[in-house]
């Protein structure tokens, strides 16, 4: 799977490219924990490319949801393809997931980055 | 048309490519369309991933043998592990999947539940010889099935 990380001014949005399952699931977590580590809690997941995800893939992004939530940050997914959102309401996680069509539609959503009081 | 082809491989997780590559040949010589093979796909991988993590305790010395059973109107695939740590069978009782409701936010569980929505039914089975079996059945579609028993 191929992993990019593109910082935004509100967010960070990770781009994936191929399958989400077993294989994949460490360099993924490890992206992610990375982002977290350096205080960029605001992570939006673009999933238009992942051609395949199983149960390990979707058990990967629940953990990673569970990151973000003890970072206090805010975890959102977008651009689902059919067949990935199928799986996804086949295991009731599209309730638990913040999903949006595509980029822009989530980055509607997003506050800007509050600015530091300058004295 | 009755036919199987077999395949063992290492307990590596490398194998799983090799799972995704051997399935899609077989897969694009049946008659199914692209949904019911990425379904198909779904289910191979959560047996194999199971095999892989928990029947065989990720040993790499370990194997893993997966069979294709083709017949007039249906596939059957079995996924077989070393039984390392013995399945399950009580999963073949409960249509739940362990990861719903109030546990939905749990990392794993919902693998077995997952691979009975993508095809018409898996049993899974632990031979005390030292084998845990999953069995999976799909049908063909209706309309192709049809056509095969025109044709013969």
């Amino acid at each position: 799977m191929e992993i990019t990380v593109k910082n935004g001014q509100n967010f960070v949005t990770i781009s994936l490219v191929g399958r989400l399952d077993l294989t994949s699931s460490g360099d993924l977590k490890e992206t992610v924990k990375t982002q977290l580590s350096a205080g960029r809690t605001q992570i939006l997941l673009n999933l238009s490319d992942v051609s395949f995800i199983n149960s390990s893939g979707l058990g990967t992004l629940v953990s990673i949801l569970k990151d973000v939530r003890v970072a206090k940050g805010r975890i959102a997914l977008c651009s689902l393809a059919p067949y990935v959102q199928e799986i996804f309401e086949i295991t009731q996680l599209a309730h638990v997931f913040e999903m949006f069509e595509n980029e822009q539609q989530a980055q509607s959503t997003w506050n800007p980055r509050p600015v530091a009081a300058t004295t | 048309m009755n036919e199987y082809i077999e395949v063992k491989v290492a307990n590596r997780l490398e194998g799983l490519e090799w799972l995704y590559l051997f399935s899609d040949t077989v897969l694009n010589r049946l008659p199914y369309n692209e949904a019911g093979r990425r379904r198909l796909l779904v289910a191979v991988s959560e047996a194999f991933s199971n095999a892989y993590a928990h029947g065989n305790q990720a040993d790499p010395t370990a194997h893993i043998k997966l069979t294709f059973y083709v017949s007039e109107n249906s596939l059957k695939i079995t996924v077989e592990d070393e039984a390392r740590l013995p399945i399950d069978e009580n999963v073949n009782n409960t249509c739940k999947h362990l990861a719903e409701g109030p546990h939905a936010e749990m990392v794993s569980g919902r693998g077995f539940f997952l691979m009975r929505q993508m095809v018409d039914s898996v049993i899974c089975e632990y031979d005390p010889r030292g084998i845990n079996r999953v069995t999976i059945l799909s049908r063909f579609p209706v309309e192709c099935r049809q056509q095969t028993c025109t044709d013969s």
